[in-house]
């Protein structure tokens, strides 16, 4: 059996894994907790792995494209569209490490020391502008952030692990 | 009869007044436009500082704020595809699509039209329903509520028109999250793997923060550019009115969801996230064109904005009449007023009906004032959509970061926004429909509750959830609902 390379695959196999894992523990609580969840996931569960099936044969895809469930049919990448298809996930890998970075800054140093540095970093690096504008940049929202929310808001940033 | 409402509205234009209804609608547009701010917050930030005003002042400034938050909130959501607040999640859907076809102007004219006259027909109701307002507040009960978020939910297969199964498995995933948490009826923890931050289940807005803007912001690094997809906007007033008069053309649309924006805005407890995604269901449901639903559809804005104003003058129904809150920002209302020494209920009626009339008029003026500062700034606004996106994604990631923060001050909510940006993203990426997941999120618990609280008070019986009127109309109107796409498709065929 071939390997799948479909993203799709990947996300329809991991809603799998988490909704399978919901049931499991939702046996456990009594009948009046378990009842609704138990109602809602396994239909679901069912319905992820018909979706994985119709990724992955295209006999049963093409019996599923009837006005009822109203699918279409799965484009592949080919050619010139594979190498866009790798620099995109590329590009979606890298905005994500940018975005858990930023996160990940945040509880060590808190959020009014990650701010003016993730946006100076940000902008003089990733956005390649020059480094007066990208102070400026991070001094003004710095400056907003701490006016609406710490001033007039009075809510508190100063959890960290460092400090 | 007409001495109150001469004499309030001698107090509301006084300029003392008219300072306050544009300092509170300043305040509202911009707690509106910024993701986890809203108008309880800016309200009971702002109660200290009427302290010494006479009470009409003071509830203009506090009405003032409800009217300005819905339209600040719609502002980002058509722009960045960053709901401002929960009851503009709704407009996200089809705002930001238009908005990238470079037509931000006129989905702030839909939006500040349909949100401005949402409001005054709220207001229209509440006037004529404050006699019958305790038989419409208790006539929704369990089964009612039940079947009202069934007949939400029902939207799901309207909107996952391209992949039936990816929309139910969008929607099942949703509700499997609304379940996580305390159970309601029994008190079980469920889904809580030991993290105490669970206990309470998600909250809705860093997750809406977390599938929409940070989805986004992945989008806009992934596309680069700038957030509209074309080069060059004409930023002409034609575009905006062309927004405005396409409220007129959609007046069916419009007033059915100002209807149920007031009715939802009128039951305490339901909240205005409710009100907004019932009345774009019901847009979806009623339109001939459902597929058209989350790529620009012009009713798609309509819809949420006319019920997320029209639920502001409900909510003042059963804060009035009785005291009870229909809302977030009535509950700060209802302190604002008991701090100036005013207990609403029937005696408020007759001791102080020029005070209800000045609530009635602010929230009127403020929703027409608001509206027309989004119009007079729509195209401005519009061209923040030129910008490249590479100066918009560390301001709109900062931003929603705070936000998700500043909700609670948990750090759990900045975790669970990342944690559902990277899952909207790949719902985007691998078409999933992310209206289902958040559809089904904000109706599941509601469901879930009104589904055992009926069957407790039936004593374990399902027909009690046809027996009650209300409820049964509602559930024909599920099966309705359902049935006629199909319908409408054999006949097209034949």
């Amino acid at each position: 059996m071939r390997i799948p390379k479909s993203g799709s695959f990947y996300f329809a196999f991991f809603l799998l894994a988490l909704i399978s894992l919901l049931i499991v523990i939702a046996t456990q609580y009594n009948k009046n907790a378990a009842l609704v969840p138990l109602v809602v996931g396994i239909p679901t569960v069912l319905l992820v792995i018909i979706e994985m099936l119709r990724e992955q044969i295209p006999a049963f895809a093409k019996f599923l494209e009837t006005d009822v469930f109203q699918t279409k049919k799965a484009k592949t990448a080919t050619g010139k569209g594979h190498t866009d298809a790798k620099q995109k996930t590329i590009k979606e890998l890298k905005a994500i490490l940018i975005i858990i970075g930023f996160m990940l800054l945040v509880l060590m140093t808190g959020f009014l020391v990650a701010i003016p540095v993730f946006s100076f970093v940000y902008i003089f690096i990733f956005a390649r502008e020059s480094w007066y504008k990208a102070l400026m940049a991070a001094v003004s929202t710095w400056l907003f952030i701490y006016a609406i929310f710490c001033s007039l808001m009075n809510i508190k940033f100063p959890w960290s692990f460092l400090f | 009869m007409f001495d109150p409402l001469l004499s309030s509205l001698h107090q509301v234009v006084q300029p003392n007044a008219i300072l306050m209804l544009l300092l509170g609608n300043v305040i509202g547009l911009i707690f509106g436009v910024l993701p986890g701010l809203g108008g309880s917050i800016a309200m009971a930030l702002l109660i200290p500082i009427t302290i010494g005003m006479n009470p009409h002042a003071a509830m203009v400034l506090l009405v003032s704020i409800m009217g300005g938050v819905p339209v600040g909130g719609s502002i980002s959501a058509i722009i960045l595809n960053v709901p401002g607040t929960p009851v503009n999640a709704a407009t996200c859907f089809d705002g930001f699509p238009m908005t990238r076809r470079g037509e931000g102007a006129k989905a702030i004219g839909i939006s500040a039209c349909a949100s401005g006259l949402g409001a005054i027909v709220g207001v229209v109701v509440l006037i004529f329903t404050i006699p019958l307002a305790r038989l419409l507040i208790f006539s929704f009960t369990p089964p009612e509520f039940f079947m009202l978020t069934i007949f939400g939910l029902t939207t799901i297969a309207a909107v996952s028109t391209s992949n039936m199964i990816k929309g139910l498995i969008a929607a099942g995933a949703g509700m499997m999250l609304a379940f996580f948490g305390f159970d309601p009826i029994t008190g079980t923890q469920r889904f809580t793997f030991g993290i105490s931050y669970l206990w309470d289940g998600f909250i809705l807005i860093p997750f809406l923060i977390g599938i929409f803007a940070i989805a986004e912001v992945i989008n806009f690094y992934v596309e680069g550019g700038s957030i509209a997809h074309v080069t060059k906007i004409k930023h002409k007033w034609r575009d905006v009115f062309e927004g405005v008069m396409a409220v007129f053309q959609h007046k069916v649309c419009f007033l059915r969801s100002s209807i149920i924006g007031t009715v939802i805005g009128a039951i305490p407890g339901v909240g205005g996230a409710v009100a907004n995604f019932l009345a774009y269901s019901a847009a979806v449901q009623s339109s001939p064109h459902p597929e058209r639903f989350g790529t620009g559809e012009i009713e798609g804005i309509i819809a949420p904005e006319a019920a997320n104003n029209s639920k502001d003058g409900g909510a003042l129904i059963p804060t009035i009449a009785f005291g009870i809150p229909g809302s977030a920002e009535t509950v700060v209302l209802l302190g604002g007023l008991l701090f100036h020494g005013l207990v609403p209920g029937p005696l408020m009626f007759k001791e102080n009906m020029d005070l209800i009339w000045t609530l009635i008029f602010t929230l009127v003026f403020s929703n027409i004032l608001a509206s027309g500062l989004a119009i007079l700034f729509a195209n401005t606004l519009t061209r923040l959509t030129l910008i490249k996106v590479h100066w918009i994604i560390p301001i709109v990631l900062i931003l929603t970061l705070v936000g998700a923060y500043g909700v609670r001050e948990n750090p759990g909510d900045i975790f669970v926004a990342v944690i559902f940006g990277i899952v909207g993203y790949a719902m985007i990426r691998f078409h999933y429909p992310r209206v289902s997941v958040v559809i089904a999120l904000v109706l599941g618990k509601m469901a879930e509750t009104s589904f055992h609280q009926t069957l407790m008070i039936s004593q374990g019986s399902y027909l009690y959830f046809l027996s009650r009127p209300i409820s049964f109309i509602l559930f024909i109107l599920t099966i309705f609902s359902l049935i006629f796409p199909f319908i409408k498709k054999r006949k097209k065929v034949r």
